[in-house]
């Protein structure tokens, strides 16, 4: 065997032990993964740059004799430093600025506030109001824009009066119809249930013999919440306010309804208009600052989490305690929640509801109202056709388009990310397993609407092994499953973690093989992670809007893609049915899955 | 029923030497128990036997054959080393029923079902846990978990049991009832076994051999009674024996009947073992007699603290600076800060040289 002589002898041996360690599973998986990871997110990330930093095929309708694919910066040039980057990046950059520290600072004010009610106080049906309070992060964000709009809408901008107007007669102003104040109030309304999902997580999981021992030492309940409790949260509150501010920053629906309108652009819409107007790299420099706002947002999270992130009390498991008594204060506190959750929750499901009956848009008289928009038949002469949103074959071909999309990207995701889950947690400390759960959360820096524009253009020719997907189901499956990456492996690993690495080496001593121990003991086990991470991407994808509003074609449109179609072009009636049509569904699947299995979307929440 | 050959076995965890140049042979049939504090390697000498986790250095052998080598590059997995393995937490599935949990080893080996079904109704039955082979570990007492754990580990019938600190999770009366069925397993199946545990008491009860671990090194490879009697060093000395050993620092010289011992506050001559210069004495605290009345022949010592422990009493006693621990067997009564006069037996004295803390002279016993 041995007849070269240029190894040295030891060479066999040691190249056995290297392909041992190669051969670890979590290894290969890592591998893999990492080859996935690096085609979904590293190749449209640097797609994005290269576009950014060339001609385009565009670019000789503005510029003459220019080759489209040699190397220019005058995309950047055009964006940061000229004429139009007023228009296109500062104002829209201020403008998101305004916006996503107005929606962070109230979504978590109201989000804590809540939260701290319902897990330490003594209010009545806590249960029922902390169920309903996270109904508005099961809505898609952009249905309370729609609400707003049937209520505030004025006759000058909306063409038609709203609810206030027609009930009071005042004329609603300008400023409270559309721009910055309702899409900080609407959006501020969505997200406060994010906040107060991950608040109350950390409250849940506060030791409360801390708090005893204060109160024990003679501190007042105020002194004990002031200077025990409040310096405990004080991590998860900040973290709280920057997960918001990255999501409000990318958030599309609800500045295109309430902005457009009026040209308040922020840089999400800003993006959508420049790819909208075929100036793609345009658009992506922009999308490419929004990437490094969401950098230095996440660096700052990890600056100040980092440092106080070592409260080892908060990854307790649940106490209870003595609840905090509100005394006089409990009912009167009770109404005004039970009144928030109205305005919030119910209220904006009333009116879509009640606009949808109404026949003609600017009569909100009784009898004005018809079921024309629900299972009316078309008609010419109502809504250029469209007619009720029951009876079109367009509703249930996106509804099925929606559901379908959300079950396999769910599916997919939820298995990928306790693959991503494994390979990370058995390979702790390695190299591989860093780069790999790093590069699975760059998506989570993308905007939507960029990522959306890159997939685009990547996949309208075949590449590699892919076939062309334009037009394809397929394609909003990748995207969707690629932006979900971030979630879905945090919530694999933390469910891979939850399972003791000693249950896995039993099953190696038994003899069982690497699919058998995964198939048998290491899928059984994070099941419970694996349906909270499915719950948590069907719902999200259910009502995904700027993902993939730039790739739908008229055969893949969902029910979401649909309804911002009906209501960009005005047809504010049928639009509104599908928001409540795509509600009901959501609300429906996930008491669904619940009841089933008794998961919890706060679990994949994965902050 | 194997022998097993550890071989100049290293193993690092980063820059932190877990086994460092480990040699250790385990004869066919032996009970052997590696004992040391938390940290000291004792664990990863298990797993790297168990195969779950490879060394960098080394060889292990089980029956001479070699199932891992650095060397040469080999490496035989677990599953084809013959042996079982409890772990600390049993690691039970918690998804599977007792009787999944215990079928597993045979299902991977692929024997028939009849068979499998025949085997585990009798490991059940013999382990007194016959009538839960439905129930799922959560649903079992701490002990009870502890029996599907053996259960699994003795299904597959391996030559080597494997264990990890299997009773460091019961509570202090089952441990004992367990540890005289441990040993009463390992007589009837005759397998060679490797325990792993921080309990001393587990440790001499249990073992035909010990070996005491400190930072990845052996300290002593002993039977059990020769690891109490006379430690090889301070470390064994004062790690093994409850009430701890009472080391104390003295000055010797060799003199007319024995070794003279010049302690900081007292005196004790003509001791047996013979060595010379800057000791430590190690005595045994049933080794010191204690008389409540004036004992010519004793040394005078005040009581700090009495701890009545039903059939022994320890006694704190202090003389100046000096402090000893007294374990009496004796019912006698006595209060604290009164006086009582302490004999120290010459017979039974270790000595240990001070700079090297290693037993320079046994006390023959």
């Amino acid at each position: 065997m041995m007849t070269a002589v240029a190894f040295p002898v030891s060479f066999a041996p040691t190249a056995r032990r290297a392909w041992r360690k190669l051969t670890r599973p979590h290894v290969v998986l890592g591998l893999v993964l990492l080859g996935l990871l690096f085609y979904l997110v590293m190749i449209p990330l640097f797609i994005m740059i290269q576009t950014t930093i060339t001609w385009q095929v565009e670019d000789q309708r503005l510029v003459r004799g220019v080759v489209p694919g040699e190397f220019t910066l005058f995309h950047w040039d055009r964006v940061f430093n000229s004429i139009i980057s007023q228009a296109m990046l500062w104002t829209p950059l201020q403008n998101t600025l305004v916006t996503s520290i107005g929606i962070s600072f109230f979504a978590l004010s109201i989000g804590s506030l809540l939260a701290w009610l319902v897990v330490r106080s003594d209010l009545p049906g806590k249960g029922y109001i902390s169920s309903i309070a996270i109904i508005p992060y099961m809505m898609p964000s952009w249905t309370l824009s729609l609400a707003w709009i049937v209520v505030f809408k004025n006759q000058r901008i909306g063409g038609s009066m709203g609810f206030f107007e027609a009930l009071t007669g005042i004329a609603v102003p300008d400023w409270l119809s559309y721009g910055p104040v309702p899409i900080i109030i609407t959006l501020s309304l969505h997200y406060y249930a994010f906040a107060f999902l991950l608040v109350s997580g950390a409250l849940q999981s506060l030791d409360a013999r801390l708090e005893e021992s204060g109160e024990i030492l003679g501190a007042s309940r105020w002194q004990v919440l002031t200077r025990i409790t409040f310096p405990l949260v004080i991590p998860a509150v900040l973290s709280a306010f920057i997960l918001t501010f990255s999501r409000a920053m990318g958030s599309f629906g609800t500045p295109a309804f309430l902005g457009n309108p009026v040209r308040y652009y922020v840089l999400s819409t800003s993006l959508y208009n420049n790819i909208q107007s075929r100036l793609q790299a345009d658009g992506f420099v922009i999308g490419l600052a929004m990437i490094a706002i969401a950098i230095v947002t996440i660096y700052i999270n990890q600056r100040v989490i980092g440092v106080r992130k070592s409260f080892a009390t908060l990854t307790g498991k649940g106490f209870t305690s003595t609840p905090v008594r509100l005394r006089a204060f409990r009912y009167p506190i009770f109404i005004i929640v039970i009144t928030f959750l109205t305005i919030a929750v119910f209220a904006p499901l009333l009116f879509l509801g009640y606009e949808s009956l109404m026949l003609k848009k600017n009569s909100y008289d009784l009898s004005n109202l018809s079921l024309h928009y629900w299972i009316g038949e078309s008609n010419p002469k109502i809504a250029d056709g469209i007619g009720g949103v029951l009876r079109e074959s367009q509703t249930w071909a996106s509804t099925w388009n929606s559901v379908a999309l959300a079950v396999v990207t769910g599916v997919i995701t939820s298995l990928l990310g306790i693959f991503l889950g494994y390979a990370i947690v058995k390979g702790r400390g390695t190299a591989l397993s860093k780069f790999v759960e790093q590069v699975a959360f760059l998506p989570y820096l993308m905007p939507s609407i960029a990522f959306g524009a890159i997939y685009l253009g990547m996949f309208a020719q075949p590449m590699g092994p892919i076939p062309a997907l334009y037009g394809t189901f397929w394609l909003l499956v990748l995207v969707s499953v690629a932006k979900h990456l971030p979630y879905s492996s945090r919530s694999g690993t933390a469910a891979v973690m939850q399972v003791g690495s000693e249950l896995e080496e039993a099953a190696i001593i038994g003899g069982a093989s690497w699919l058998t121990r995964f198939r048998r003991i290491i899928m059984p086990l994070t099941t419970a992670g694996l349906v909270s991470g499915f719950l948590l991407t069907f719902i999200t994808t259910m009502r995904e809007l700027s993902l993939i509003v730039l790739l739908v074609t008229p055969a893949t449109r969902t029910l979401s893609t649909l309804n911002f179609r009906y209501s960009e072009q005005g047809y504010h009636q049928p639009g509104n049915a599908l928001a409540i049509l795509l509600i009901v569904i959501v609300l429906f699947s996930e008491w669904f899955v619940r009841r089933l299995r008794g998961a919890q979307i706060g679990k994949g929440l994965g902050a | 029923m194997h022998t097993i050959e550890l071989v100049h076995v290293t193993k690092r965890f980063g820059k932190v030497v877990a086994v460092d140049d480990l040699s250790l042979t385990i004869e066919r049939g032996n009970f052997l128990t590696l004992l040391g504090p938390s940290g000291c390697g004792k664990t990863t000498v298990l797993r790297m036997l168990a195969g779950l986790e490879e060394p960098d250095a080394g060889d292990i052998l089980i029956d001479g054959k070699p199932v891992f080598s650095a060397q040469e590059g080999i490496f035989v997995p677990p599953a084809k080393r013959n042996l079982g393995l409890v772990f600390q937490s049993y690691a039970l599935w918690p998804h599977m029923t007792v009787y999944q949990n215990v079928a597993f080893g045979l299902e991977m080996a692929k024997q028939p079902k009849q068979e499998i079904q025949q085997r585990i109704g009798g490991i059940l039955k013999d382990l007194q846990i016959g009538e839960m082979g439905q129930r799922y570990p959560q649903e079992m007492s701490g002990g009870q978990q502890q029996r599907v754990a053996l259960a699994r580990m003795l299904a597959p019938k391996p030559g080597i049991f494997l264990l990890d600190e299997p009773l460091s999770n019961l509570d202090a009366r089952l441990r004992v009832d367990m540890r005289s069925e441990l040993k009463r397993l390992h007589r009837d199946t005759g397998a060679t076994t490797l325990y792993v545990t921080h309990d001393q008491l587990e440790a001499l009860t249990m073992s035909t051999h010990i070996v005491v671990m400190k930072e990845g090194r052996v300290q002593q490879h002993a039977s059990p009674a020769q690891v109490y009697r006379t430690p090889a060093n301070l470390f064994v000395a004062d790690f093994i024996g409850s009430p701890k050993i009472n080391l104390l620092d003295a000055t010797a010289t060799l003199g007319e009947g024995g070794t003279h011992l010049k302690f900081a506050t007292f005196e004790i001559a003509r001791v047996l073992t013979r060595a010379s210069g800057a000791v430590v004495a190690g005595i045994r605290p049933e080794d010191i007699r204690i008389s409540p009345e004036p004992d010519p022949n004793g040394i005078e010592f005040k009581v700090y603290s009495v701890l009545p422990a039903g059939s022994e009493i320890v006694i704190n006693a202090h003389r100046g600076a000096t402090s000893v621990v007294i374990r009496e067997t004796r019912d006698i009564q006595l209060e604290m800060d009164s006086v009582i006069w302490l004999q120290f037996d010459s017979k039974k004295i270790n000595l240990y040289d001070k700079q090297t803390g290693s037993l320079i002279a046994a006390a023959k016993n």
